[in-house]
Formats: structure tokens, C-alpha cells, sequence
């Protein structure tokens, strides 16, 4: 292993806690701090993977995890950013995309083959003819792509997240963000800093610069972070990557976790009031040839080596930068003991002389105006030729590690996302904001301020003004910052170099794809004159680092490049940039996604009642089966010759009160609710606007303005806004309150419910006191207070009793107690399925679709044509669609085969499909199969033979005859005994 | 069969200590191993009224005035009145003697209707912060406050009687069928903090 820098104070290491990992089969070992890619890096790895599509090698290029050179399969999850990702214990890491051996791929032949490779080549080869694409396809697909998923795998690891709100949200724990931070926070307002880094400190953090009076940088960074820790209103989350930005400064992000922390990653949602962007700048990629070469490496990544992680990046250095940043990278690692070959510089200008003074100092060759032209190697780098601007004159330097940087671009991603509208400066050559959306403020390199203290105050004057927004009385602190700003430099000129002379078909534009300055130019020339088309056009910026390496260089370059076909504008436009920032995992998206599960009064009881069988339906779990016969012949057999007992607690439950409730139910209800009787109930419908039925259930007046609804279970959640959305242009008084959690309910049918009922109810109940359709209250057991109905939804002699939910338990087992001597049995949801089938009654959802009206349902009597006053909801539609020709219409039929009933959702056809099967059962009560079906028109009459088609029937088909409903009962003498 | 006995929507794991039964349910005052929190407590058998109507500034329920700006809360004796919107409130009783309010036109018992849990703690903001989006520690609001909104994605009322530090106290009424869920929700989510169940004298004596 490498020897590691000791006594640094900038180390984030430590060496006296030893790591180890496993790549490819052997052991290594590493150090607490070190990520993957370090650690492989002290271990003498230099390739990490390789590429896309040409399989070249890759390996460190920046540790900010901006490309896909470094993404790994760590513990059987593909593309981990090894980069940024901390090394624990144990792990086993695997090369990505290998054919064979990092440094022997079987696939690398295909980098030889680039010629035939030109920007979009799928569309010039695979699209003609179209129909051969698919077949191409699938083939590309198998051949490209990162990283391999199997299908059965499980992620590993605990997923949380969280949802804190805050006055202001800082983005970027550097120099500018924690002045921002602690700005707002100074003023007691909640302040969140997010820091993509395990700590504060941005670019202060790992240089040995001097700050001011001999404190360098990097203690000036803990010394801020210090403050920021003393701090209780300001909450700091490490390891946090801000990944979207949305309306009303709603922002997330995504936090990795310690080994200390309860979670391996955190979803984290973020509503803050105001919000500081303080993201800093990224580097700008060096364009030559093989730029992307295993030892070829951005200046921080080479400076962040040593001084974070006490590993110096090679033995024998080349620099070629292009800002004041990588000269002062090259003396700082040349005093750790790199050899400096030699620092190009691509301006001829604007060093620092302190800077130059301090290579002259350590006979370090300065080359002005020079920069790299291509590097040299067989895997790794070996050589580096530097050229001048002109290309004019050049120099090879043997070396294993090239530092490179064009300069610096700023990391405007949550800008982009903000909607600020940006412009390209051409004194910084930076993407600047002209104009930000309210309430976001920006501060730091951002703006292309690169001088210490300017980057401070840009950070406090960012943060007094979002804690203005947040109404804190700073304008004189505003004021001072202000013309403290004034005095202090403003933005650095930047570099305006893109790409180094030369014209090699080696330049990558964007590592992910493996997409070359040459595939720009072809897509130029075949007529993209727009850089969001050249991008989907070449895929630059389409990969995994989400545009990071292209992002600013590819509009540059086509600007310049454009000039050739007359453009002289040199407009440099973005591209669109989209959440997420960072690559994210689904499983940290999804966080734990708890899933509650709504349960009836009676769940505990349905749990231990031998034979429940549950199925969760949206929300609920409810017992469709009382035993493993799922056609429920007991059950079924029970209710209609005994009696038998369901829970139907779900049902939606509403009172509804006030001087106009009446009004309110006559808009939304198709009957008559003026003449509802004292002590009945009221069934209707409720249609919506097109006249489709939506929901039925029953009405009850319980005193003067004063009403108790149901509605069905899936409009349970949705009934009391459908009657607010309906009165919201009325001035009516009225109130409703959902109490369908208050009662539970169940269904006491058969003919022997009475006898049960009576051994525990204070009250008569015999049919001439409380007849069908009728409604009382009373008590059972002298306690428990009960709103029972006659209803006779199964077509049996039945009692629906509404109990407060807590009794719901001891009502239950009052009624089963009672039943006892009469063989009540509970029966399921499938088994109230085939009664209420026999018994013609439809379910909404089963025997309706979007489109069905009353009429379709022969339900048109529940329809009172003479209320509209009222504005009845569906009124129109329904006088509308009364007499269409070629609608659907429900119908009963009987199979002819009586023992075969068809599936649910099966097909009614002849030449074509004419209709569908709803629902259909043998009925053990008939002795024979029977449905209801939506059918045409033209098929709905008595005696009509029905063609039925079930999923892979091939050629066969069942047949069916059209008969009336009820199929039980017809004269309702059951329900009325 | 023990006659008319009343069951909460909400059981918690551990085994009771203490209980008491009060208008048939059972209430749990005290549970074993509670520790020192944070604690999470089932409140969904006490009195709970849902209030609307017009002329609701002028109604004195139990001689008491209901609060006159929106999601604001009165913490006054055993009652707990909370302003939902100008013609809306809620109250809700926090002891054994209920008031009958059956007359009341404006008044619907809805003791049944909701499962009311208690987070009791320090912890009991970042528990919360977990389970809903709700600015619950917005410097904008006083406690005792009310906010409607979603936690785990349930429509629930969420008041905040208190935000000092140990003896911060956060309900969460929340449909009854939803109570189990959210109980095991929010224990879960609460296992970094030592969350456990607490009995009723827990925020009997905040």
C-alpha cells in the first residue's frame, strides 16, 4: 500500500482505525475516512472500470464523483459512486463493465473501431428498415449499459426519510454557505445547511493558502464549522446531496449515513422559506486527446489526494490548468514531495505573483499560454505532450499523472432547477444568474468571486437577505454587508480556454457516453444547431453524472463551432438541467414507505375467527373467505336458509345538518330527499355530471334539518367534498361530519336475523313494528346504542346495525353469542358477492364502468325528473342519454352449461366484442351458473344468446342466454318476511 | 363474555402495569419498562365533539368560549377546544365525567370517529418530522395549536400542546381505522429515539 502524508491538519483520515475491502477476489486494506476509490488508489488500482461504449479504461478523474469513471459494484449494487462513497469494513468491490480484466477487456477492440461509430450511428445503420430497430435494440442495449441488476435483487440497508421545514435552507457548507448560515441563524431563525462533503468547509478545507494573518484556509474552514456547531437553530446535514428544486422552495436531497447513524441513506424534504444556493464551482474538464486516460486527473481531485487523504497522486506530475487554483495546487503538492514537471498555464495573464514567484522557487517549469495536448500510454498514462496556444510549438514530459483544469464552472445545477433565469458571462465564462425567483438568494463562487473574503460576505449578505425574507429586521446589517461587499474585489476574470490545440479523435467531450468533440461536430454538421438537440442527438451529458463533464463545455464548443455555418452570434446557451442532481437510488426515494392499513372495529375479532382469509382492497384489509372453500357454499347456504352475520363497517357513514342540508342532498342525490318519512330509509344514487352512477346508498332523517347518509366503501373518503364541490357557488348553511370510523357496521341476513336480533335488542321487531325499509334506534343489551335498518342488499330478511365502533367487538360477539342456537356463521365478501348477485343488485366498480348511466343499469326509477330547482348533479346528462340509441346496457344471464360460469371481465363477442362479463357464479341457491353482463343494446333482450370469450380460449367459446332479474326472488318476498 | 366492554382502535406491545376501566374501556395508566421516553400514548377513549355551524362564535360549550382565530387551541381545565376554521371546531375531553352534549344541535360525538395518539417527549418533533410535513415548531404559532394535514399520508388533526423540550407533547388524531397503523408507524419510526408506549398518567401529569 501506498505510504500515506502524515501530521497534515487538513487529513480527514485515520490511520490508526484500518479498513479493509475485497476487489476482485483479493484483499485490501484502507483506513477509516478514505473512500472506495482512495483506498484502491493507495492500493495501487489505477483502473476502475471501463467505458460505455468503446470499453476504455477509466479510473480517478475528479473525487466530487462527477463522471462514471469511478462507479463500481459495491456489495452486489451496480454504480456506486466509489468516489464519494465511504469505505466500511468488509466490502467487496467489483470493476464495472468489464469484458475480462480492467486492464485486458475483451471488448476493447471496439475503441479501434470508432470510425464507423459517428454521432447517432443507431440511426444511420439499425433504422432502415424501421422494422429491423427492435432486433438492433435489444442487442445495444445488452452491450452498453452500466452495471448489471439482477432481477431477484433485494437492496440492502435501512431507508428513511424525513420532512423538516425550516426558515432557511442553505445549499453548500463552504466558506459561503456557512456565512450564510450563520447570518440567518444569528437572527433565531431555523437554518438547515446541506453539505454533499462528510464536512464543512468547501475549497477552504483541504488548502494550506493563507487566509488572512498567517491563518491558513483550512483552519479558517474548522473554525467556521466550529461556530456552526455551537449552534442549535442551525441544523447541519453532512453527506447530503441536494437533488431537486421546486415551487416555493420546496427542496430535497438525500443524506448517506455513518455506521453510527440509524440509516444508510434518507430521503430528506425540505419546505424552507427562503433558500441560499452556495453550491460553489466544479471544474471544467481539459479537452485533448485520451483526456480521460487512468492517470489523468482535476486539480482538486490531485490536491484533495494528498492533502485529505495523505495520498500523493503519482510519483511525476504535469500541470495544465487554467486558473490561479491549479498553480497553486502544483507548489502545494510540489512541497508534499510530488515531482512537478512542469505547470502550463492556457493564460498568458492574471497569475498571481505570489504564485509564479513560488514555482520560481522551486524550479518549477512555468510554460504561459501552453496546455496539454494529448496524453500517452497503452492503460495508463505515460507521457504528456503540452503545445502552445497556437499549437505552434510543443513539449513531451514523461510522467504517470496529469493535472488537469480548463477552470472553473460554477456548480449551478440548483439554480437551473429554481427556474432563475441564467446568462452566460463572458468575463467570468461562467452561467450567471440575471434573474432569481423570489425568496432564493446566491452567494460565493457562484458568482465568480474567487477571493476569500469577498466569498464571506457574499455568504453573510446572502444570508441576512433570506432571513429579511423570513421578516427578520436586518436592513442595517443588509446595509453594512453591503458596502463591506463594495470595498472588496468582485468577480475573477475566468478562462476562456475549451479545448487544447490539436484535432485527435480521441477529445472527450462526455466520459459517460464516450461522446467526442468529433460527434459534436458530426451532429453540426448533419444540421443540430441547437444544443439540447446536439445533446439528445450525441447523447453528451445523457449518463449517469447527469451533464457534469459536458454541462459547460458543450455549449461553448458548439458556439464556437457554429461560427463555421455564419452564426456570429456565439450565443452560449444552457442545456436543461433536471432533478435529480446527483444519481439517486430508487430505495432512498422510496424511503421505508410505510403502508398504513386501514381495519375495521372488527379486525382483531376477524383475525382470530378460524378461516378468515383477507384481501387488502386499496386501503383495507377485509375477510373475504371464512374458510378455503372460495366458493363459499356454507356461507352462502347459511344466510339464505339460517341466518348469517358480515361486517360492513367500511360502508362511508355522513351526517349532514343545518337550515339547507336538504338542498345540498337534492343537488347531489338523483331522488327526491324532500320525502323521506320518519323512521324509513331513503335508497338513491348519486350520478356525476356525465349521468354515470357514482355511489348509492340509503338516506335517513333523523330531525329537522338533520340527516344520516351512507355511501359506498370507495366513496367513503371522497363524499363529503363531492357535496362541497357541488354547493360551493351557494350560499347554503349547512355542515357535514364523516362518521364512518364512529360506527362500525354489520349485516345481520337470513331468516332467522330476527330471532337473533330479538334475544338482545330493547325493542320489537317484529315486520309490522320495524317493516323492510324502515329505521330505528334502540339499545341491545340495555347499552349499546344502535341505528339498525331493514335493508336486503343479499336478498335475505336482514338487519344492517350501525354501532359506535368501540362496541363494534361486543356486538359481534353478543350477536354470535345469541345465534348460537340457530347456526349463525359469519359469512365473507365473497359470499354477500354471489347473494347479492342472485339477488340482481349491483356493485359499483363491478357492474358499472366509466360510462354507465342509470339507465344503463335499469336503475332510472331511482330518478326524480321534477326537482330542477335544485340543479341535480347528472340531471342533464341523464335526460340526455334516456333515449340514446347503441349504449350499453346490464343484463342477467344464465349459462348453458350450468356447472361452467365464465370469468370476471370475460368478453361478450360475435365478429367483435359486444360486451363484458361482470360477474358471474355458480349459484348454489339456483343450481346453476348465472351473471349480470354489460352488453349492447341490440343483445340485451330476453331469450338473446350470448357468445363468451375467456382469456386463452383460443377457438371455444361458452354460451349464454339473456333471462330477467332478479335470478332470486323476484317478488322480494324474502326481504319483506 | 364480559358485557359492553369498549375497545380502542390502538394496542400498543407492551404489557400494562396499571389500568383502569372508565366507561367500559379499559385505560392503560401505566405500562411496564415504560424508561424515560420518549413515550407514545393511546388518548382515543377520551370525549372528542366535532362543532360547526354558523353561530359557532357565539356557542359557550360548557361555559367555555371557543377560540377565535383559526388553528388556534384553549387548553383550559379538561377540555381542549380547537378553532379548525370560523365555523368549525373540535373539543376534546381529556377526563372521566363526560359532558353531555347530546342536545346541541351543532355538536356530533365523534369519540369514535378518531384514534388520538400522544407523542410525549423531546424527541417527539423528530419523530414527527418523519412521518409528516407539517411545520410543526413554525415560530409563526404559539402552542397549543392545530394543524390539519397528512401524516403518513393520513388526513389527521396534529396539535401542539407544548414544544418545551422534555415536555413537548404532540396528538395526532387520525381516522380510528387508521389507529393501528399509525400507532406501529410512528413506533417505528420512533425506534432511534427509544420510543415506547407510555400509559395515560404519563400526559396526565404534563
Amino acid at each position: 500500500m501506498t505510504p500515506r502524508l502524515k501530521d497534515l491538519p487538513t487529513l480527514r483520515i485515520n490511520p490508526a482505525t484500518k479498513l479493509s475491502l475485497t476487489y476482485r477476489g483479493r484483499r485490501y486494506g484502507g483506513m477509516a475516512g478514505d473512500t472506495i476509490a482512495t483506498a484502491l488508489h493507495a492500493n495501487g488500482i489505477r483502473i476502475f472500470s471501463r467505458s460505455l461504449k468503446y470499453h476504455r479504461p477509466r479510473g480517478l478523474y475528479s473525487l466530487d464523483g462527477e463522471s462514471s469513471n469511478c462507479l463500481m459494484e459495491v456489495d452486489g449494487v451496480p454504480n456506486v459512486r466509489s468516489a464519494v462513497t465511504q469505505l466500511q469494513d468488509g466490502m467487496i468491490v467489483k470493476p464495472q463493465n468489464v469484458v475480462g480484466t480492467p486492464e485486458h477487456d475483451f471488448m476493447s477492440f471496439v475503441d479501434k473501431l470508432d470510425r464507423f461509430l459517428p454521432a447517432g450511428f443507431y440511426y444511420h445503420y439499425f433504422h432502415r428498415p424501421y422494422k429491423l430497430w427492435p432486433f438492433f435494440q435489444n442487442r445495444l442495449r445488452n452491450a452498453a449499459g452500466l452495471g448489471r441488476l439482477n432481477p431477484s435483487f433485494r437492496m440492502k440497508g435501512h431507508f428513511d426519510e424525513i420532512y423538516p421545514s425550516t426558515d432557511v435552507c442553505v445549499i453548500g457548507a463552504g466558506p459561503a454557505g456557512m456565512h450564510a448560515a450563520l447570518a440567518a441563524g444569528d437572527q433565531g431563525l431555523r437554518v438547515i445547511l446541506l453539505e454533499a462533503r462528510p464536512w464543512p468547509g468547501g475549497f477552504f478545507d483541504y488548502r494550506s493558502a493563507e487566509y488572512s494573518h498567517d491563518i491558513p484556509l483550512h483552519k479558517r474552514a474548522r473554525q467556521l464549522a466550529d461556530k456552526i456547531g455551537e449552534r442549535e437553530n442551525i441544523r447541519f446535514f453532512p453527506n447530503t446531496n441536494m437533488i431537486g428544486f421546486y415551487a416555493k422552495n420546496l427542496i430535497t436531497a438525500f443524506q448517506v449515513g455513518k455506521e453510527s447513524d440509524p440509516f444508510d441513506e434518507r430521503y430528506i424534504e425540505i419546505r424552507a422559506e427562503s433558500v441560499v444556493v452556495a453550491t460553489g464551482c466544479i471544474e471544467r474538464p481539459m479537452i485533448f486527446d485520451h483526456n480521460e486516460r487512468p492517470g489523468v486527473m482535476q486539480v482538486n481531485c490531485a490536491h484533495r489526494l494528498a492533502r485529505t487523504y495523505g495520498l500523493l497522486p503519482g510519483k511525476r506530475a504535469v500541470f495544465s490548468v487554467g486558473d490561479d487554483l491549479g498553480v497553486e495546487a502544483a507548489i502545494d503538492l510540489s512541497d508534499l514531495g510530488l515531482n512537478v514537471l512542469c505547470v502550463a498555464d492556457a493564460r498568458f495573464d492574471g497569475q498571481a505573483s505570489s504564485l509564479l514567484e513560488g514555482l520560481e522557487k522551486r524550479n518549477i517549469l512555468f510554460l504561459r499560454g501552453w496546455a496539454v495536448s494529448k496524453s500517452h500510454g497503452n492503460k495508463t498514462l505515460k507521457k504528456a505532450t503540452l503545445c502552445n496556444i497556437d499549437g505552434m510549438m510543443s513539449r513531451d514530459f514523461t510522467c504517470d499523472v496529469l493535472v488537469t483544469s480548463a477552470g472553473l464552472t460554477p456548480a449551478a445545477g440548483p439554480l437551473f432547477l429554481a427556474k432563475a433565469k441564467m446568462s452566460y458571462d463572458y468575463f467570468t465564462n461562467f452561467f450567471l444568474p440575471e434573474a432569481l425567483p423570489p425568496k432564493v438568494h446566491v452567494a460565493g463562487r457562484l458568482l465568480g468571486l474567487m477571493d476569500s473574503l469577498s466569498i464571506e460576505v457574499s455568504g453573510r449578505l446572502a444570508g441576512l437577505s433570506a432571513a429579511a425574507d423570513c421578516g427578520a429586521p436586518v436592513q442595517n446589517h443588509l446595509r453594512d454587508a453591503r458596502e463591506e461587499m463594495e470595498q472588496l474585489p468582485g468577480p475573477a476574470r475566468g478562462s476562456k480556454l475549451v479545448q487544447a490545440p490539436g484535432s485527435g479523435r480521441k477529445r472527450f467531450i462526455c466520459f459517460d457516453e464516450d461522446v467526442t468533440i468529433k460527434n459534436i461536430y458530426q451532429a453540426c454538421d448533419m444540421g443540430f444547431d441547437n444544443v439540447e438537440l446536439v445533446k439528445r442527438f450525441s447523447t453528451a451529458g445523457l449518463g449517469p453524472g447527469q451533464g457534469n463533464i459536458p454541462g459547460h463545455n458543450l455549449p461553448m464548443i458548439l458556439a464556437q463551432y457554429l461560427q463555421k455555418y455564419g452564426d456570429s452570434s456565439t450565443t452560449i446557451l444552457p442545456t436543461t438541467i433536471r432533478p435529480p442532481l446527483v444519481p439517486t437510488s430508487l430505495a432512498t426515494y422510496a424511503g421505508k414507505c410505510p403502508d398504513p392499513v386501514k381495519r375495521t372495529p372488527l379486525h382483531e375479532t376477524m383475525e382470530k375467527t378460524p378461516g378468515a382469509v383477507f384481501r387488502r382492497v386499496g386501503p383495507l384489509k377485509r375477510v373475504r373467505y371464512f374458510s378455503n372453500d372460495f366458493t363459499c357454499r356454507k356461507e352462502i347456504e347459511n344466510v339464505r336458509n339460517n341466518v348469517g352475520i358480515i361486517d360492513v363497517s367500511t360502508l362511508g357513514k355522513f351526517r349532514i345538518f343545518g337550515p339547507e342540508a336538504l338542498k345540498a342532498l337534492q343537488r347531489v342525490y338523483v331522488g327526491d330527499m324532500s320525502n323521506i318519512s320518519e323512521g324509513k330509509v331513503k335508497y338513491s344514487a348519486m350520478c356525476n355530471e356525465d349521468g354515470c352512477l357514482i355511489d348509492d346508498g340509503v338516506v335517513i332523517k333523523r330531525g329537522d334539518n338533520d340527516y344520516y347518509f351512507t355511501s359506498s366503501t370507495n366513496r367513503a373518503d371522497s363524499t363529503v367534498e363531492w357535496i362541497r364541490y357541488h354547493s360551493r357557488h351557494e350560499p347554503w348553511n349547512f355542515c357535514m361530519v364523516n362518521l364512518t370510523d364512529a360506527f362500525g357496521a354489520v349485516n345481520l341476513a337470513g331468516p332467522r336475523s330476527r330471532d337473533v336480533l330479538g334475544m338482545i335488542a330493547d325493542k320489537d321487531l317484529s315486520n309490522e313494528s320495524f317493516p323492510y325499509a324502515g329505521y330505528r334506534e334502540f339499545k341491545i343489551k340495555g347499552g349499546v346504542p344502535i341505528r339498525a335498518m331493514r335493508l336486503g342488499f343479499v336478498g335475505e330478511l336482514s338487519y344492517e346495525l350501525h354501532v359506535p365502533a368501540s362496541y363494534m367487538r361486543t356486538v359481534w360477539d353478543l350477536l354470535l353469542e345469541a345465534g348460537k342456537p340457530f347456526d349463525i356463521m359469519p359469512f365473507g365478501l365473497e359470499a354477500q358477492n354471489v347473494l347479492r348477485l342472485e339477488k340482481g343488485h349491483v356493485i359499483i366498480g363491478q357492474e358499472t364502468e366509466i360510462r354507465t348511466t342509470l339507465h344503463d343499469l335499469g336503475l332510472e326509477f331511482l330518478w326524480h325528473r321534477e326537482k330542477s330547482l335544485y340543479k341535480t348533479v347528472g340531471a342533464p346528462a341523464l335526460s340526455f342519454t334516456e333515449h340514446q340509441e347503441g349504449r350499453m346496457k346490464l343484463v342477467g344471464f344464465k349459462m348453458e352449461d350450468p356447472s361452467r360460469p365464465p370469468k370476471d371481465g370475460s368478453v361478450i363477442v360475435d365478429t367483435r366484442i359486444r360486451g363484458h362479463v361482470c360477474t358471474a357464479r355458480y349459484s348454489f341457491t339456483l343450481g346453476e351458473s348465472i351473471g349480470l353482463a354489460l352488453v349492447h343494446s341490440d343483445l340485451a333482450d330476453i331469450g338473446t344468446c350470448l357468445e363468451i370469450f375467456e382469456d386463452n380460449m383460443d377457438e371455444k367459446r361458452l354460451y349464454a342466454t339473456v333471462v330477467p332479474t332478479p335470478f332470486y326472488d323476484p317478488e322480494g318476498k324474502r326481504l319483506r318476511m | 363474555m364480559e358485557s359492553l366492554k369498549r375497545y380502542s382502535p390502538v394496542k400498543l406491545p407492551n404489557t400494562p402495569a396499571r389500568t383502569q376501566v372508565r366507561n367500559g374501556w379499559e385505560v392503560v395508566l401505566e405500562y411496564e419498562d415504560e424508561g424515560t421516553g420518549p413515550f407514545l400514548v393511546d388518548l382515543s377513549h377520551i370525549g372528542k365533539w366535532d362543532v360547526q355551524g354558523e353561530d359557532l362564535p357565539s356557542l359557550r360549550p360548557s361555559g367555555l368560549a371557543i377560540p377565535e382565530d383559526s388553528e388556534q387551541c384553549l387548553l383550559t381545565g379538561d377540555f381542549l377546544l380547537n378553532l379548525i376554521k370560523w365555523n368549525w371546531a373540535t373539543i376534546w375531553y381529556f377526563s372521566e365525567d363526560m359532558p353531555d352534549f347530546a342536545d346541541e344541535y351543532a355538536f356530533t360525538n365523534v369519540t369514535e370517529a378518531y384514534a388520538l395518539l400522544v407523542l410525549v417527549g423531546r424527541e417527539a418533533f423528530s419523530i414527527m418530522e418523519k412521518l409528516t410535513s407539517l411545520d410543526l415548531l413554525s415560530p409563526d404559532r404559539k402552542p397549543p395549536f392545530l394543524i390539519m394535514g397528512p401524516v403518513v399520508h393520513i388526513r389527521s388533526q396534529v396539535v401542539v400542546l407544548s414544544g418545551e423540550k422534555d415536555g413537548s407533547a404532540v396528538l395526532v388524531a387520525c381516522p380510528r381505522g387508521y389507529g393501528q397503523s399509525m400507532a406501529e408507524i410512528m413506533l417505528d419510526a420512533g425506534k432511534e429515539y427509544g420510543l415506547k408506549p407510555g400509559g395515560e398518567d404519563l400526559f396526565s401529569s404534563l
